[in-house]
């Protein structure tokens, strides 16, 4: 008799439903995303076809009162991450956000790379494979992103999705350079 | 001549008379004993004193010995060294007196004898060694399947005599703990002459098959033999309530778990006793894998779990009679209201129960469940997580549900 009474408890501590809680541990509040792990952009650098050699400082700039100088079509590069579903993107404002989702408007957004692009990989995307915006029913090529104007301040940011994509996994810190 | 021949009597009688006391006086003097006059009676008496020894040279205690004259009989019991004494009455006026000894006990062969004595003989010391019958003691354990059961009344027949026990229950020992140890355990001693007699044990209990064993007296080893019954093809005293347990393994790719306890009571109306009317609760998993698009040409998938809740009356109809053991047929149906928005869900299922004991049954049945529940899905946001929303899908499934009933 003492195990049928334990039957309801076991019922309910087994398929009791409990309140979803959302996980808002705030693992680094530099990150776009703060309660996300940390995609690193370290110091690179690249040549022009010109012979010029760009130094981007990555996550030294941050917080800096240099900025770092790219042409207006720059190459962005991170530490790759795990994940299928990357996205970069470059902004002519500071980027906000809410800690769940960026709160720009999208017409802040010049230039736009993600994975499911058919050029550029995981860790370094060229200017001319990124996008102007997200539209899936135009074709890419209809998309292409004119280069960036002269003198002008942008920001950028890297930020992945969990494999299923429904929540952000990984962000890098906003950085930003002026283009030369 | 005959005057003569009674002053010969009246002569031999004056001498006995002297005789008697001088008798008297070697009984008191050569046995010590005060007590041997009877009380209120002139005569005296002739003991026999003894030890009774088997051949194994060991004293037998508890030999019941007789004595039996054929007027008179007496009997004392030999002590724990096997010492006995037993007195009869001497009476003077007979010259000798025929004397039966006899000694008894149920395991031992009886020893008779017999001997004349007369009121001039003093005490004897009489020892007998006797032989003894043979003995076991026949232990066994009765067992339904593996499970020791108790209060079983086992006869033990032997020579047309019947030796009713009951296997042993378990009991609380001498420290106050639970102990089963002993548990369907009974046993009996048999003493016989022939080592070829027959033993027949009789098992039976309400709920159980009554069971015949037979072996012979001198091919038992002393073992504790183990005896298996097997139930009755039906529940003697069936209780009326019982308690469910339901359980269904995710056997499609969209299903899920299915967990139900119910408990219901049998009702009799009029001589139909097949209705029992309950309450049942229970819970169904339902996982789903729902592809999800994100960026043009990377689509992914996702992994769901949804609990839906539900409980209400449910009735059950037993085809065949309850309280047969096996294939025992029901319908039954639920009508139930799922703790998320209260909609009504009918499960109708049908199945058959088997009884492992007399109040635990295992049952099979297949069960139709159709309900509605909020699903959630998420919209892609190429800037940061992605949107949720509900929408309102139904599950409906065929499931085969493996039951543990208790009767109580």
């Amino acid at each position: 008799m003492k195990l049928l009474k334990l039957f309801p408890v076991i019922f309910l501590v087994l398929f009791y439903q409990g309140c979803e809680k959302e996980d808002n541990t705030v693992l680094n509040e530099e990150l776009i995303f703060r309660n996300s792990y940390e995609i690193k952009i370290p110091p690179f650098k690249y040549a022009l076809l010109q012979g010029d050699t760009i130094y981007v400082r990555g996550d030294l700039s941050f917080n800096s009162d240099i900025i770092d100088t790219v042409p207006s079509t720059p190459v962005l590069s991170w530490e790759p991450v795990e994940s299928e579903i990357v996205c970069a993107a470059i902004f002519k404002e500071s980027i906000q956000s809410d800690n769940h989702l960026i709160t720009n408007d999208t017409s802040d957004i010049v230039w736009i790379w993600h994975s499911g692009l058919s050029a550029g990989k995981n860790g370094l995307v060229k200017f001319e494979q990124g996008v102007s915006e997200i539209d899936p029913v135009k074709p890419e090529s209809d998309l292409r992103a004119e280069p960036l104007n002269q003198g002008q301040i942008y920001y950028w940011a890297v930020w992945a999705w969990d494999n299923s994509g429904i929540e952000i996994n990984f962000s890098s810190r906003e950085l930003k350079f002026v283009v030369k | 001549m005959l005057r003569t021949l009674f002053v010969l009597i009246f002569c031999i009688r004056i001498f006995y008379a002297i005789g008697n006391d001088r008798g008297y006086l070697l009984y008191n003097s050569s046995c010590g004993i005060p007590d041997c006059r009877f009380e209120n009676d002139t005569s005296f008496k002739f003991c026999i004193n003894g030890q009774v020894l088997n051949i194994f040279n060991e004293p037998v205690d508890s030999i019941v010995v007789i004595g039996e004259l054929p007027d008179f009989k007496d009997s004392v019991y030999s002590d724990v060294n096997g010492f006995y004494k037993i007195c009869v009455p001497n009476e003077k006026s007979r010259r000798a007196q025929k004397m039966m000894l006899r000694f008894v006990k149920e395991d031992y062969k009886p020893f008779d004898t017999t001997f004349y004595y007369s009121y001039r003989d003093k005490d004897v010391y009489f020892e007998v060694k006797l032989i003894p019958k043979y003995k076991i003691l026949v232990k066994g354990r009765v067992l339904a399947g593996n499970m020791p059961v108790e209060n079983v009344e086992v006869i033990i027949s032997h020579n047309k005599k019947d030796y009713r026990v009951k296997t042993l229950d378990c009991y609380y020992d001498d420290e106050n703990y639970w102990n089963c140890l002993y548990q369907g355990m009974f046993k009996h001693e048999i003493v016989t002459d022939d080592p070829n007699d027959s033993i027949y044990l009789y098992f039976s209990k309400p709920g159980f098959r009554s069971m015949q064993y037979k072996f012979r007296f001198a091919d038992y080893t002393g073992e504790l033999v183990k005896y298996k019954m097997i139930y009755a093809d039906s529940i003697p005293g069936l209780p009326d309530n019982s308690f469910n347990l339901k359980l269904a393994y995710p056997l499609s790719s969209e299903s899920g778990w299915f967990l139900g306890l119910s408990y219901y009571r049998l009702i009799k109306t009029g001589n139909f006793k097949r209705l029992a009317p309950g309450i049942e609760i229970s819970m169904v998993t339902l996982n789903q894998n729902i592809d999800y698009v994100t960026f043009s040409g990377l689509e992914t998938s996702y992994d769901t779990t949804y609990i839906t809740g539900m409980a209400g009356p449910s009735l059950l109809l037993y085809l065949t009679k309850p309280y047969i053991r096996r294939f025992c047929a029901y319908l039954g149906s639920t009508f139930a209201l799922s703790f998320r928005g209260a909609e009504s869900v009918y499960q109708p299922f049908a199945g058959v129960r088997f009884f492992l004991d007399m109040n635990k049954s295992v049952s099979i049945d297949i069960r139709y469940l159709k309900y509605s529940y909020d699903a959630k899905r998420y919209r892609f946001n190429y800037l940061g997580n992605a949107d949720s929303y509900f929408i309102n899908k139904s599950d409906e499934r065929l499931l085969i549900n493996l039951g543990l009933q208790i009767c109580f």
